[in-house]
Order: structure tokens, then sequence, then C-alpha cells
């Protein structure tokens, strides 16, 4: 893993904490991290994982998200 | 409670270019750090191999466009410890027990995944809803929902992975787990943190599944 130095994205980000409560503009961002599963972890991970495959009918709805962006180029 | 609705919703999705810079300074998402970073550091992340940005655009007619979102899609991989038992056979024959006492072979394995590094949408189409067929869905819904769609095709035709990964800010897990995200335990600890606050969640890809040995 390859260790970043703290950049100014990172302090800005520590800046916008307390209004990063208010709005759901943003949903997702980077982290200078792995998650690595702990040994005693990883069978039940992988067992959830496993169990985990998506349904259908949400599956279906990201086709129809899928079909909506085709539909707008 | 009502939603606002949008009645016409056009969305396309165009790799982040240079030609893009005029857009980039009228997307406004009210955090400073997604905003620089669409202005300022997406360009270099591709430079880097840190991740590509596509831009989600909303063509209102045949002049006009508005960009509504971005995301950010790189390689990864979710690591886990794959652990079997060295028969008494194998251990002295390969003097591994004898040697470093050990009752297990454990090897750090990885499940390949699609990280979503950043997802952001503009401020004017927050809380905005889009009915189609029998989805009546939030516009981040369904450019969510588009993106994971990208990601099943991309896992089938041009790269192989197991999973879509993100850190979650904390006003989203419930949006991820709506879109049927599921949480990696905190306990499942990660080697180091510089924020507390955002939950690692990952979504499966259909039919992918991991092969797995481990014994007790």
């Amino acid at each position: 893993m390859k260790h970043k130095k703290e950049n100014a994205n990172n302090k800005s980000e520590k800046k916008t904490k307390k209004k990063e409560d208010k709005n759901m503009a943003v949903l997702a961002k980077p982290s200078n991290k792995i998650v690595i599963i702990s040994a005693d972890k990883s069978k039940k991970f992988v067992k959830d994982f496993n169990n985990n495959n998506p349904s259908k009918k949400f599956l279906d709805s990201c086709k129809t998200a899928g079909e909506l962006f085709k539909r707008g180029k | 409670m009502k939603h606002k609705y949008i009645d016409n919703f056009n969305p396309h999705v165009e790799t982040l270019n240079r030609g893009h810079e005029d857009f980039l300074c009228k997307f406004h998402s009210e955090n400073f750090a997604f905003d620089s970073f669409i202005r300022q550091e997406a360009f270099s992340y591709v430079n880097d191999g840190e991740g590509v940005t596509r831009l989600v655009f909303d063509k209102i007619d045949e002049n006009h466009k508005n960009l509504i979102a971005f995301y950010t899609l790189a390689a990864t991989s979710i690591p886990f410890i794959s652990r079997i038992k060295i028969n008494n056979n194998e251990g002295k024959i390969r003097g591994i027990r004898a040697r470093f006492k050990k009752e297990y072979d454990e090897k750090i394995c990885g499940i390949s995944a699609i990280e979503i590094k950043m997802f952001a949408v503009d401020k004017n189409y927050q809380d905005m809803f889009y009915k189609m067929k029998e989805y009546d869905m939030p516009v981040s819904a369904w450019v969510f929902q588009s993106i994971l769609n990208e990601i099943i095709g991309m896992s089938n035709e041009s790269i192989g992975a197991k999973a879509v990964f993100l850190h979650s800010v904390r006003e989203a897990e419930d949006f991820y787990r709506k879109n049927n995200l599921v949480f990696i335990e905190k306990n499942m600890v990660p080697l180091h943190s510089d924020d507390d606050e955002l939950s690692a969640m990952y979504f499966r890809l259909p039919d992918k599944k991991i092969d797995m040995c481990y014994d007790k």
C-alpha cells in the first residue's frame, strides 16, 4: 500500500465535516486506508458475501437506470 | 413528505476531459473538498492512476446540458485471510511445523473490486425525484444504480471483479443500504485510518462468489 502524504484534499475534508452533516450531495469519498479482514472474521465475511447475491428486483432497477442513461445519449 | 419531481430527465455520462472545464466551475455540491477535487485534482487522479472520473449530464436541449453529478472509479482489492491447516505429514516433509511450530498456513488473498472513490451530486438535483416505468426514485439513486449497472457490465465484459466497494460518509449510509450495499464490519480492522467517520461498504456483483479455504 502506497503511503500518501496528507494533501490539501484531506485538510479541506477536515474543515468541512460540519457542513457535510447538513447536506446529502456528497455521498462517498476516498480514504487512505486498506480494509483488511482479520483471520477470525474471514470465514464469516466470505459466507456473508456469498449469501449477499443482489435480488433480481434490484438488478432490474439497475438495468432500467442503465436504459435511462442510454436514452439520454 | 411531498417530493419535488423533475419532468424531463435525459442523463448521459462522459469521461472527464479538459473540454469540460467550464462545466466544472458551475458544479456545486456545497462541499468544498468535493468541488475542489473535481476542479483541481480529478485530472491528476487519471495521470497518477488513482481513478478515472465520469461526469453525469442532464441534457436540457440540443445546445444545453447541466453537470449534475460525478463519480470516480478505481480498481481495488478487499484483502482477507485464507487459512489452511498444515497436516502432520506435510508439516514433517516441509519441516514447517518443526521449524516454525506452525499449525496453519495463512495467506492474504484479495477480493477483486471496483472502488467508487468519489460520488457527488449537484445541489440543484438534491432531493429531486424522477419516475420512469414503475420506478420512482431520487435522481441520486438513478445515477448510483446506473453506476452499478455500468460496473456489472464491466465485470462481465472487460475487467474481472467480484464487488463494488466504497467509503460512505455517515449521512449517506442509509442511501447505500437502500441501494443494496452492505457494511464491512467495523472490527475488520483497517491498517490505519485517516477518518473514522467513513464506513466501508460493498455490493456483491451478481453471481460472483469467493472460493475460500478456512480450516478451524
